[in-house]
């Protein structure tokens, strides 16, 4: 299919190989933006399978994250089960809300499922909250600290790094194998217009079903990678609506809808609010935030098909400038169906 | 007893979600535009109003009308700059814009104010704290919240129904295409919705500050809320979102007094869900449609 890698993946991949190079040579600063970068990008990804590739923009999404994370968390710590396990059970139980909160959820349309999806993480947020003999309520609960494989817990941060790696590679992975399935093709028309999907005999329950399951289950794997990395959560910080956001604004800001449009969001904009909030710190609270917003209204504003099909104008801008060949094309919006 | 005390505090606080949900619903209804950055800008004219309190000594319902105008220059910037150029975009693309403004205006307010919670002292409003009608003790802050909100919602009422200007609003939000071919200028009309329904969360700011602290997070806070409120009361339903606004009050109220707050926000939440499933068209038909 791809003989020849587009712009976009080549910046992707450019950057993975940057960040492991920094994080490898640049000490735990550097290592911790890669971690970050790369579990964000899976939850990202993870996300873009039901918000880019079905279209129906999910805002509840912390509540997938915040069940793995409770789950492997509350497994390790009162049964002594390997987070590995824990993970896998977590993702099963985020596949499994995925499902259950999708059967009712996914039949309302554009802004209805948008408000809903908010409601319901929202409320997973308040359970976790109220729910004090699981949970500890707000007060939130400690990873204990065992290195080892097993435990899914290290003094260093390399593994850590090649661990979010691989879960990057999964996530996307799982992406791509699905763009180019039947189901890919599925989404794709009941995103560009539901009714004639339906028309032309696709199961449109079944198959946006599918999606949420899979997207919830990858999304929890994130939520156990970061109690394992973080050693720390509380209801606040994996199921709040910034973890919901997040992987919204950066799939957004890289290219909604593509394989790559995650990764290469999460692969600019997370590294470039760390920097921000590594150097400037406390003097500047609030300026990492203010960075990523501007970032945001800029992209949808000016490229709002997002970083990726950016790098490609310019790209074919060069071609066309330097070498006097290549077509330019201006940038195709990506076509998303309004809320009627 | 207190059940009536708890009712009659729900309802008057209800007033002010009405204000919110007011403004929120109008802009949905003339623009189908989910403004996530609705909770935002109330946490900006609430800043306003605090600043305006506090350096001049004023009053703070004195500040009403000067909230208002900047918060109407606020919103039809907003529309001026920002949301002109994606409205032809679908409702992901606008949602994601104002998400990307409420971030900007969360971040500057974290850097100009810093995260403290700041509030006016409870003498600020210039009243005795509570009055007694029938028996109930009702915080004169919240009867007064109240009364301003229900007459800028009455006042709002009259002005879509009784004027030029507020008639194209309506027809606009009822069939965009319609009031183009009817000669309506329907893109000074979005911007006269973002600017009124911009100015609504200003007075609501004004009435709010004597009561409640305000920080940078607080519209992120109270944004779902107030969608919770539109929704009830049928999306683009100005009257609709006033009685939803009430509503919502006094279930708060009454669900915390049993419940204790954070069940009382779950199970809000879940009822909207459910209305969403079951009536997603609100207790009243909006005029969105």
């Amino acid at each position: 299919m791809l003989t020849r890698i587009s712009a976009p993946w080549w910046a992707t991949v450019a950057l993975t190989v940057l960040l492991v190079l920094a994080s490898l040579f640049g000490g735990t600063f550097w290592a911790h933006i890669a971690i970050l970068a790369f579990m964000w990008a899976a939850a990202a990804s993870a996300w873009n399978i039901v918000g880019g590739f079905a279209g129906q923009t999910s805002l509840g999404h912390a509540a997938f994250f915040g069940v793995g994370a409770y789950t492997s968390t509350l497994l390790y710590v009162h049964f002594g089960i390997s987070p590995w396990l824990g993970m896998l059970a977590g993702m099963v139980l985020g596949a499994l809300l995925a499902t259950l909160v999708g059967l009712p959820t996914l039949r309302l349309r554009g802004t209805y499922f948008s408000l809903g999806t908010f409601a319901l993480g929202t409320t997973m947020m308040l359970v976790a909250i109220q729910w004090r003999d699981l949970t500890k309520g707000g007060e939130g609960l400690s990873v204990p600290f065992n290195e080892g494989l097993l435990n899914f817990s290290f003094l260093s941060k390399t593994p850590y790094v090649l661990i979010a790696l691989l879960f990057m590679a999964i996530s996307a992975g799982v992406a791509e194998l699905i763009a180019r399935s039947k189901l890919g093709y599925q989404l794709a028309a009941i995103r560009d217009d539901q009714e004639a999907a339906r028309a032309l005999g696709i199961d449109v329950t079944r198959a946006k079903l599918i999606a949420a399951a899979i997207s919830g289950g990858l999304t929890a794997m994130c939520g156990t990678f970061y109690a394992q990395y973080i050693y720390y959560i509380n209801p606040a910080s994996v199921f709040g609506s910034n973890t919901s956001f997040q992987p919204l604004l950066l799939t957004i800001i890289g290219g909604i809808g593509t394989v790559y449009g995650p990764l290469l969001g999460a692969l600019t904009i997370v590294p470039l609010t760390q920097l921000i909030l590594g150097s400037l710190g406390g003097e500047a609270a609030g300026l990492h935030t203010l960075v990523f917003g501007v970032a945001l209204v800029v992209i949808v504003l000016f490229a709002p098909a997002g970083l990726g099909q950016a790098a490609a104008n310019v790209r074919s801008l060069l071609a066309s400038r330097l070498m006097g060949r290549g077509q330019v094309k201006p940038a195709q919006p990506a076509e998303q169906k309004g809320v009627k | 007893m207190i059940l009536v005390q708890v009712v009659a505090s729900g309802l008057l606080l209800g007033g002010v979600y009405a204000l919110l949900a007011v403004g929120l619903t109008l802009i949905f209804g003339v623009m189908k535009l989910v403004n996530f950055a609705h909770g935002d800008f109330l946490m900006v004219a609430m800043y306003i109003a605090f600043v305006l309190v506090t350096t001049l000594g004023i009053n703070p319902y004195l500040t009403i009308p000067v909230t208002a105008v900047v918060m109407f220059f606020v919103g039809a910037g907003m529309h001026h700059f920002f949301l002109r150029h994606t409205l032809d975009r679908g409702h992901s693309n606008q949602m994601v814009l104002t998400l990307g403004i409420a971030t900007v205006l969360q971040s500057l307010a974290l850097m100009i104010f810093s995260g403290n919670f700041l509030s006016l002292p409870p003498s600020a409003s210039g009243f005795g704290a509570s009055v007694v009608i029938g028996g109930v003790h009702l915080s004169t802050t919240r009867v007064v919240s109240f009364i301003v909100a229900s007459v800028t919602t009455g006042a709002l009422l009259l002005f879509m129904n009784r004027t030029l200007i507020g008639k194209s609003m309506r027809a606009t939000s009822q069939d965009t295409m319609a009031a183009i071919m009817m000669g309506i200028p329907v893109d000074r009309i979005y911007l006269l919705a973002m600017g009124l329904g911009t100015a609504l969360v200003g007075v609501a700011a004004s009435i709010l500050i004597p009561m409640f602290a305000v920080y940078p997070t607080l519209g992120g806070d109270l944004i779902l809320l107030g969608f919770v409120v539109v929704v009830l009361g049928g999306l683009g339903n100005i009257g609709g979102a006033y009685v939803g606004g009430l509503i919502i009050g006094v279930v708060e109220a009454v669900s915390a007094l049993y419940f204790g707050g954070v069940a009382s926000q779950a199970i809000y939440f879940l009822l909207f869900v459910l209305l969403l499933l079951v009536r997603p068209q609100g207790l009243f038909r909006g005029e969105a449609g």
